[in-house]
């Protein structure tokens, strides 16, 4: 058998909903280089086919992304099986093939087919992960892997943006939490068959996101029935530096009575008693947090060249919260739940051989709960410390919350091929929200230091609100090529939000000359917010060996609802004042971005590429106060409300160096960036103010600001089938604010002006790896076994120190160092 | 046997790793102690010039084998709440500026006093039960009621939390027969 290499060429844009990519080109006489009529080319595990032109041309579309064997035939020619051909999202795969002309019938050709070094249509920075480099990688969720990449932090800091400023798509579809933020759902890592993080150059489809864009495909079921376990332990050896983590991962998938229909299944358990299971011993029974996640599907190929697939999501998590300050009360924090589900119905298929369309209608619902019981049921007595005021010996904490978030989605987008080089993209989504929350927390007022004031009253940030509000979008997305590989891409986005919600008109009517009374005069309905934003993107070749590109968008994210609603319905405690109030009026966060990028091929296996970014985000949100702080009706501290106010900004330069083939490979990547804003929470306005500090208006770096950075991510072919996957990271220290007190209640120096992270941490450094190796086997069971080592070097990496500049406070808190080395042993078996 | 060979390596690797892994724990645990404790807290009914009122007087113990001394703010509040209705409740705050020498085991006593007056300005007396069959000497005497009382101060600045925890006592609230609906 002969094994040839082809050159895969890989070209942008015909995007399905993010899901899908297409796959096209031409089959020729190897002898002659004539153009062959009538072959027939078949993409093997998604069972889709077509037959070539009277050019010899073929074009697929509708193909979920994923690694695929295309088998091209002809009577009279020897088949041809192109190995490992690669389908992105949103992108188009071109694969050209050469029959040679055989008189008798003979066995298939297999083509191993060479992914290209540079992808020379890319407009934006964009990081792939398949599910052999999941596996391979030391981490434990999807999330972990953001941090992996070049500019971002362990924590998901994209670029300098904020943790919540990224998107969370599965199968195209969000599963954000609208309250808190971030991803709303778990995924076990074998549901998922390629992960794209993107960082830069959004196209216009991609909304509701500043800093990034995560879509996960998940993975299908195949012509093949599998099955697949996979268990692992981190306490094997005993040791004190373990969480006692069990993890049990089921994967099964296969076709379903019909070669249309086929199943998948993932699912995962994850036991564990914490980093913190020596303290939480002596209070609860083990496992103290479980986590049950799981992705099931069922996929129709219709013969009609369209894929129709019912999906469910879910993933829920039992936990309690640790904190050092309450180590011998542990059971006074309250119990934790959070469960989401989603249920989605996705049809992809082709109108025409030029126009194709995608819709899915999904349900996205997250329950998280927070203390057991009714919020009648909370004792609102303040805690208790013991004399030194360091730990909380008694009482429980006045926290509890029911919150119910549910998202109603409709999405459809259309692509329609022009020209052979030209496509336009465009696509609606609509989305119904109910957002039920009810929060009852009382928090104890603290020094900026940390020091309680146990005789002050508490802070009270309950609130009670259902709302429905709605929010869609449209864009459209051109995208023209030519024939010298330079692409030029153009959009344009609209999003709306409807709050749904009317805010209270309050007058603050003086009663005497230092009191006020609050009088709600009416309600003012909050107005529908519309934003439009454009996306440019061009690259085009410098050489044959190097690519340019270069992009400019603006991104709008809207508010998390809790901004918008949280506090206008105040729950009044005894003992508490109410001290922050939502807006409803509050306008979408929006940044601008703009990036350029060179790429080189150095060699025929290494790959160089610059690239400069620059950020600015504007109409952040922040908490502001707006009467004086000794209005009664807002206790000591006034009347807070969210309002758009500070900005921020991020620049910087990313280094990378490729190796993406051979028995060592991998990614050595430097970042030098700059994170400055006004802002990094958004209670910092009514903290500031608490404390007396004033509110900042020069920017000063954010607490995430990496200066420098440097990561590797190196996958080690070993002898006998073992692999090895070291991921090392190395960063410059983070900043803290520096602003000394020796009692806990006032500054060293009051004449010291307060700036905020002044200072710096000492700098990070953290080594992982994953050594996997096949197990001997008798009974015909591929079985391999796998070591996972975090912090294999057990450095001492320090997460936050004091004012004073004391690592973990007064009270050293272990919490503020990184955890040490741990051993996570683990057997996967594939039947 | 190259595949053993891989096996053995990434074995003994684990080995490896974990025979020189750190050993590392969370701090001690000890519960800590307070030096001062609230070594009583006496709770009586009594008559004074307005009418009714709860006298709690605390007692403060050195527990430490050394000697307080010095002059201290004691701050702290006194909640007292009508077991079977919360919502009447009392906050009375506690403000001492006093020259304090407590040696080992000595003591110190601190005296509160409670009107019936609830942070709503109610009167207690006006919420409690009076029978008319419960009448002598011209006096009416209300059902018993059950209240508790807890006190939380800070004798130092920056420490010295004390906490009594809860404490129960009955309150019996008398009137003029004169003055209660009949």
């Amino acid at each position: 058998m002969r094994t040839t290499t082809l050159a895969l060429l890989l070209w942008p844009v015909l995007v399905y909903g993010g899901v899908s990519g297409s796959l096209e080109g031409i089959v020729t006489d190897d002898s002659t280089g004539e153009p062959l009529i009538g072959a027939n080319v078949v993409v093997v595990e998604a069972r889709q086919g077509t037959v070539t032109d009277t050019l010899g041309f073929f074009r697929l579309h509708n193909i979920r992304a994923g690694v695929y064997d295309v088998k091209a035939s002809m009577i009279g020619y020897r088949p041809v099986t192109s190995s490992g051909v690669l389908v992105l999202p949103d992108r188009r795969a071109v694969l050209n093939v050469r029959l040679r002309s055989s008189p008798i019938e003979m066995q298939a050709v297999v083509v191993v087919v060479e992914r290209p070094l540079i992808e020379t249509d890319i407009t934006g920075t964009v990081y792939r992960v398949d599910a052999a480099g999941l596996i391979d990688l030391p981490v434990d969720s999807f999330q972990d892997v953001i941090g992996l990449q070049p500019s971002t932090t362990v924590e998901g800091h994209i670029r300098g943006g904020k943790v919540r400023e990224t998107i969370y798509l599965v199968d195209g579809l969000p599963v954000q939490d609208l309250i808190e933020g971030g991803a709303g759902a778990e995924l076990p890592l074998s549901a998922i068959s390629s992960m794209t993080i993107q960082t830069g150059g959004f196209d216009a489809e991609y909304g509701d996101a500043l800093s990034g864009v995560v879509n996960i495909i998940s993975r299908s079921g195949g012509r093949e029935h599998e099955q697949s376990v996979r268990l692992a332990k981190d306490d094997l050896f005993g040791g004190e530096e373990v969480n006692h983590r069990n993890d049990v991962e089921l994967t099964v998938g296969g076709p379903l009575g019909s070669p249309n229909l086929s199943y998948f299944w993932a699912t995962n358990l994850v036991l564990s008693d914490t980093r913190w299971w020596q303290d939480a011993q002596h209070f609860f029974d083990s496992p103290i947090g479980k986590q049950f996640n799981g992705l099931a599907k069922v996929d129709y190929d219709s013969p009609a060249n369209g894929r129709l697939t019912a999906e469910l999501i879910y993933s829920l998590r039992r936990w309690r919260d640790y904190e050092f300050s309450w180590r011998y009360n542990l059971d006074g924090l309250p119990r934790r739940l959070r469960d989401s589900y989603r249920a989605a119905l996705l049809w992809t298929g082709a109108l025409s051989s030029h126009t194709a369309l995608s819709a899915s209608l999904s349900h996205f619902s997250l329950h998280s709960k927070i203390g057991e019981g009714s919020a009648a049921d909370i004792d609102t007595t303040p805690y208790d410390y013991d004399f030194y005021l360091l730990y909380v010996t008694s009482g429980s904490r006045s926290w509890w919350a029911d919150q119910q978030q549910r998202t109603y989605t409709l999405k459809a987008d259309l692509t329609h091929e022009l020209h052979k080089r030209h496509f336009i993209k465009t696509g609606v989504e609509l989305k119904q929200y109910d957002i039920d929350a009810d929060l009852l927390r009382l928090e104890p007022q603290t020094t900026f230091f940390g020091r309680p004031l146990v005789f002050a009253p508490q802070l009270n940030y309950s609130t009670r609100y259902h709302y429905y509000p709605r929010a869609g979008s449209a864009y459209v997305q051109d995208r023209i090529e030519s024939a010298n590989r330079s692409t030029l891409s153009f959009g344009v986005r609209l999003d709306f939000l409807d709050p749904r919600a009317e805010r209270p008109a309050v007058e603050l009517v003086p009663t005497t000359p230092e009191q006020y009374t609050e009088e709600v005069t009416g309600f003012i309905p909050a107005d529908v917010k519309v934003h439009i934003s454009p996306r440019l993107g061009a690259s085009f070749p410098l050489s044959e060996r190097s690519v340019f590109f270069v992009n400019f968008g603006e991104y709008v994210q809207f508010p998390l609802f809790d901004y918008l609603y949280s506090g206008l319905d105040n729950v009044s405690l005894s003992g508490g004042v109410n001290v922050l109030r939502g807006n409803p009026d509050l306008l979408a966060e929006k940044t601008r971005a703009f990036e350029v990028s060179v790429r080189h091929e150095l060699t025929d296996e290494w790959v160089g590429s610059v690239t400069y970014f620059r950020k600015e985000t504007r109409d952040q949100i922040d908490a502001k106060t707006f009467v004086p702080t000794n209005s009664r009706i807002a206790g000591d501290y006034g009347f807070s409300e969210f309002v758009n106010n500070p900005e921020a900004s991020a620049k910087g330069y990313e280094f990378l160096l490729s190796r993406p083939r051979g028995k060592v490979r991998g990614n050595v990547s430097y970042s030098l960036m700059r994170t400055e804003g006004l802002s990094e929470s958004e209670d910092q306005g009514i903290n500031l103010a608490q404390w007396g500090f004033p509110v900042a208006n020069t920017p000063f770096p954010l607490s995430w600001d990496q200066r420098h950075t440097v990561k590797a991510d190196v996958t080690m072919d070993l002898p006998g089938g073992a692999r090895a996957d070291f991921v090392w990271q190395s960063h410059s220290g983070r900043p803290y604010t520096y602003f000394p007190s020796a009692d806990g209640f006032t500054a060293d120096d009051p004449d010291r002006p307060f700036i905020p992270n002044n200072r710096r941490l000492p700098s990070y450094s953290l080594l992982n790896l994953k050594i996997s190796s096949p197990v001997p086997m008798w009974w015909g069971v591929d079985m391999t076994a796998y070591m996972d080592v975090r912090n294999a070097t057990d450095a001492l990496n320090v997460r936050w120190v004091d004012s004073s500049g004391k690592v973990g406070g007064e009270l050293e808190d272990p919490s503020a160092y990184y955890p040490l080395r741990r051993l996570l042993l683990g057997l996967r078996a594939q039947f | 046997m190259a595949l053993r060979a891989g096996f053995v390596q990434a074995a003994s690797m684990a080995a490896w790793l974990s025979l020189s892994a750190c050993a590392e724990s969370l701090p001690s645990r000890i519960v800590p102690e307070s030096p001062l404790v609230i070594s009583d807290v006496l709770i009586s009914q009594g008559t004074g010039d307005f009418g009714i009122q709860v006298t709690v007087t605390t007692i403060v113990r050195n527990d430490f084998e050394e000697t307080f001394d010095g002059v201290v703010d004691i701050t702290g509040e006194l909640h007292i709440w009508w077991e079977r209705r919360p919502d009447v409740e009392a906050h009375i705050p506690l403000q001492v500026s006093d020259q304090i020498r407590l040696g080992p085991g000595q003591t110190y006593s601190i005296e509160q006093v409670w009107l019936l007056t609830t942070d709503d300005d109610r009167n207690v007396l006006d919420l409690l039960l009076f029978s008319s069959d419960d009448v002598r000497f011209g006096v009416a005497h209300a059902r018993p009621e059950t209240f508790v009382a807890s006190l939380r101060m800070t004798v130092f600045r920056e420490t010295g939390l004390l906490s009594s925890g809860p404490r129960e006592f009955t309150l019996r609230g008398w009137r003029l027969a004169g003055e209660v609906d009949q």
